[in-house]
């Protein structure tokens, strides 16, 4: 039997919900479960419960009355993780990713003698996530956290409307293919269940761009390779399909907008895709093998 | 007035206050000045009082002596425990170290340093910088040495290398277990990896009385800079109790020649005193000194390192597509301040790159925005890129920037090539914008990020020369009068101490650096030439070491 701690990451751009998730699952935890949970946050200081429920504040760290935790990442995640082990036996550890973090990066942290990952949680704010991901300067960091997630949370879901919900919903899909869309709650964050982790990415090294080419198996519908194109992240992708009706049009996307045009009639039905890692890559060649041909 | 008065008759005196900018003679008295001007202008005082006439300057030209408004004295202390190994020149207490670039000259440097020092002990080097020193390895290292400890301490701070010894001496392996950022196949810690390996070689540093005994050389490094005030720029990187004892033990002596102002470093200070930091900090303010003092002002981090181009830029970005870093992000930095702002306190932020300074100065709009305040003097610190936009938004704003002088003079040559391109590399610390705007500008030296010599950083400023004597943007250099202001009175403005020192008039601190030309007479290029005759403090008067 596997005696290891399973450890969960718990990601999401800034003010997406996070420590209102951790809120509620310090409760949830005080109250129902019978567990020891360990929560390590950025910063204590934003946490936010039911004094009642707190048996001992020093500032770093809470101490709840049923023996679960909250203490501060500090200085090295590494650190902490391993003193954390060393001070209690505890049933399942979550970490607060910061908000501009990448969730594989800090799922790495940890002894693996004694910690058995599960794989990461990310927040997704159904008010701005679409803003979020479209953003010059922060989109591809944001596409990134939501690509990296084992499952998304919906966080805000009452503030917008249920057709919203359901285009984020589909957002989702197409952003982290393979990853179930639930609504937060402290139970779909403790209840992640192991998950192989993809490669980590070397934080030293420059993101390096990965490029493959998709050859499709025959026509395919160009409406819905535009609408996975777009979502995809990819920085570029470029070629030649047939259609539906057996017309060759060259399509290009860049800037995360597509375009299809004329093609002469013998140009080779292929598409080079490029995008940040491996990763993302390959999961757009995943999304365009299920494409119908319309 | 209870004392005599001493008047000190200097070639020239120059005061760096434009109602009497040129002087021939200083008056003295209690530590402070009685008069600027010359021996007839002074008679009133001296017909009625007792004084003495000091020539020993008569040949020379007094400044209000430099301040150097930035500087971590703990951290430079425990550099000092290395051996140096760096791309540019250094003059440290008791040794001169050469600059050195090329792989072939860093790996004979170091197998002289591992020749030259005691076996017994680990060898720990600081300075690698892979731009000017290659690719480095564990296995590098153990060609070197397979027995002895080898541990390199990369420039900017963020990486350890080490040989195999080195990897068990920092216990490597076990951290490799819980840090991804502990590589043992390379020999590489870095970022949080680095915090571990800090465990065994930050004692190791500072142990055994090695932290006193190298703050105490620290003094003279000032001191032969000219530097008559500091700040240290962040009290607490390391040790907050640990450091403050050390500051005050060494510093707060009459045989220190400058004065050294505190300001805490928020992060660090909020871990240490959690709920009750306002209690405790307002609590410190009862030990300063009259050499030692904190500044009711907190020093904030928002992006990550300039020399390790960890900052965070816009678009473009980096030319290599790797991300820069945020110490606080926008969010997180704005409620770090928010409560220091509401307090009173000066806010100073140490930030990097152009997006860098949107998150502070959109920071500093809201709060101005929900809590008014005159004169507050926020100071953004660093400065490496920003932009024209930002320099208007810094005017509107009532903001101060502090300028590392020494990023363009270094790193001016490399960093377009490799990082940022042309346009904004060239562009870096874009004072003279800032200058036109009406921005206050002061010049640091981060020490141990840049060496403290005034001088230098002010004529590199005034100059736009890097190292290997190229010009970049000269639309962006400081005039003669700005760039001496910048290492004077606008960096004591920053301190909120310009009623003190800064500026040589009547009523304030007797501190002069005494210099054997005079800048406003020379070539701002050949301002680094210039030498240091000795400085004054309080009135007294300490010549060079030896």
């Amino acid at each position: 039997m596997d005696e290891r701690v399973p450890i969960v990451v718990l990601g999401g751009w800034l003010g997406s919900g996070k420590t209102t998730l951790v809120n509620r699952t310090l409760e949830h935890c005080a109250r129902t479960r019978p567990e020891r949970i360990a929560l390590v946050v950025n910063d204590v200081g934003d946490v936010n419960i039911d004094a009642s429920l707190i048996a001992d504040h020093d500032g770093d760290t809470i101490e709840l009355t049923d023996g679960c935790i909250c203490c501060s990442i500090g200085e090295s995640l590494a650190i902490t993780l391993r003193d954390l082990l060393g001070r209690s036996r505890w049933d399942r550890i979550v970490v607060e990713a910061s908000g501009v973090a990448e969730p594989a990066r800090v799922a790495a942290y940890g002894s693996r003698r004694v910690l058995a990952p599960q794989g990461a949680a990310v927040c997704v704010d159904a008010t701005d996530v679409a803003e979020r991901i479209a953003d010059v300067r922060y989109g591809p960091l944001a596409r990134r956290q939501l690509r990296q997630a084992d499952v998304l949370l919906l966080t805000k879901t009452d503030l917008v409307d249920p057709a919203r919900v359901e285009a984020v919903e589909d957002l989702c899909k197409e952003l982290a293919p393979g990853a179930p869309t639930v609504t937060a709650s402290p139970e779909a964050l403790l209840e992640l269940e192991a998950h192989e982790l993809g490669p980590v990415p070397d934080a030293a090294q420059p993101l390096g761009l990965a490029t493959r080419t998709w050859v499709p198996r025959g026509p395919v519908d160009i409406d819905q390779l535009v609408r996975v194109l777009e979502g995809s992240g990819l920085l570029r992708a470029k070629g030649f399909v047939v259609s539906a009706v057996g017309v060759v049009s060259g399509v290009q996307l860049a800037a995360g907008r597509a375009a299809v045009t004329a093609a002469p009639a013998d140009a080779h039905p292929s598409l080079v895709l490029i995008g940040e890692s491996e990763r993302a890559v390959s999961d757009v060649v995943v999304a365009l093998q299920e494409l119908g041909s319309g | 007035m209870d004392g005599p008065i001493t008047v000190y008759r200097a070639r020239t005196v120059q005061t760096m206050d434009p109602s009497l900018p040129t002087a021939s003679a200083v008056a003295v008295s209690d530590g402070r000045i009685v008069e600027v001007g010359s021996l007839e202008s002074l008679r009133p005082w001296l017909d009625h009082h007792d004084h003495v006439l000091d020539d020993a300057f008569a040949d020379a030209v007094v400044m209000p002596g430099f301040i150097d408004p930035h500087v971590h004295p703990t951290m430079m202390a425990v550099l000092m425990a290395c051996q140096w190994l760096t791309p540019e020149p250094w003059q440290l207490p008791g040794r001169e170290v050469p600059a050195t670039e090329g792989d072939a000259a860093f790996f004979d440097r170091l197998c002289a340093l591992d020749a030259d020092t005691d076996s017994s002990e680990p060898l720990v080097v600081f300075g690698y910088h892979a731009q000017y020193h290659g690719p480095l390895s564990r296995a590098d290292l153990d060609e070197i040495d397979l027995r002895r400890p080898i541990v390199v301490w990369q420039r900017s701070f963020h990486e350890l290398w080490a040989n195999t010894a080195g990897l068990h001496w920092l216990e490597a392996a076990e951290g490799a277990e819980w840090d991804p950022q502990i590589d043992l196949e390379a020999g590489r810690l870095f970022e949080s990896g680095m915090i571990w390996g800090l465990r065994v070689l930050g004692p190791h540093l500072m142990g055994e009385g090695r932290l006193e005994e190298n703050l105490n050389a620290f003094r003279s490094l000032v001191h032969q800079g000219g530097v008559t005030t500091i700040a240290d720029a962040g009290v607490g990187i390391f040790d907050l109790d640990a450091e403050i004892e050390v500051l005050f033990g060494v510093l707060d002596a009459d045989d220190t020649p400058f004065r050294t102002h505190l300001m805490p470093n928020i992060p660090a200070a909020r871990g240490r005193f959690k709920d009750e930091l306002f209690e405790r900090l307002d609590e410190l303010f009862h030990f300063s000194r009259d050499r030692v003092s904190w500044l009711r002002a907190a020093k904030f981090l928002a992006d990550g390192a300039f020399i390790a181009q960890l900052m965070q830029v816009g678009f473009p970005g980096y030319i290599d597509g790797h991300q820069g870093a945020w110490l606080a992000e926008p969010q997180r930095l704005r409620k770090q301040v928010e409560p220091f702002w509401h307090q009173g306190w000066d806010i100073n932020i140490h930030v990097n790159g152009d997006a860098g300074v949107d998150a502070c100065l959109d920071t500093i709009d809201a709060l101005l925005h929900h809590r008014p305040r005159f004169d507050h003097r926020t100071v953004l610190h660093h400065f490496g890129v920003s932009t024209q936009a930002q320099s208007r938004r810094l005017a509107a704003l009532g903001c101060a920037v502090q300028a590392n002088g020494y990023y363009l003079h270094q790193f001016g040559d490399r960093f377009g090539d490799e990082w940022l391109g042309h346009e904004r590399a060239s562009q870096m610390t874009r004072l003279g914008s800032a200058r036109r705007h009406g921005v206050s500008v002061a010049l640091h030296s981060d020490v141990p990020m840049g060496p403290v010599q005034p001088l230098l950083a002010a004529s590199s400023m005034a100059t736009r020369t890097t190292r290997d004597g190229a010009v970049l943007a000269p639309a962006e250099a400081l005039s003669v009068p700005d760039a001496l202001a910048a290492i004077t009175i606008e960096a004591a403005y920053q301190l909120r101490l310009d009623h003190e020192v800064g500026s040589l008039a009547s009523g304030k601190r007797a501190d002069f650096v005494v210099l054997d030309a005079d800048p406003f007479d020379t070539d701002p290029a050949s301002w680094p030439d210039i030498g240091v005759v000795a400085t004054v403090v309080g009135g007294e008067v300490f010549w060079p070491d030896g």
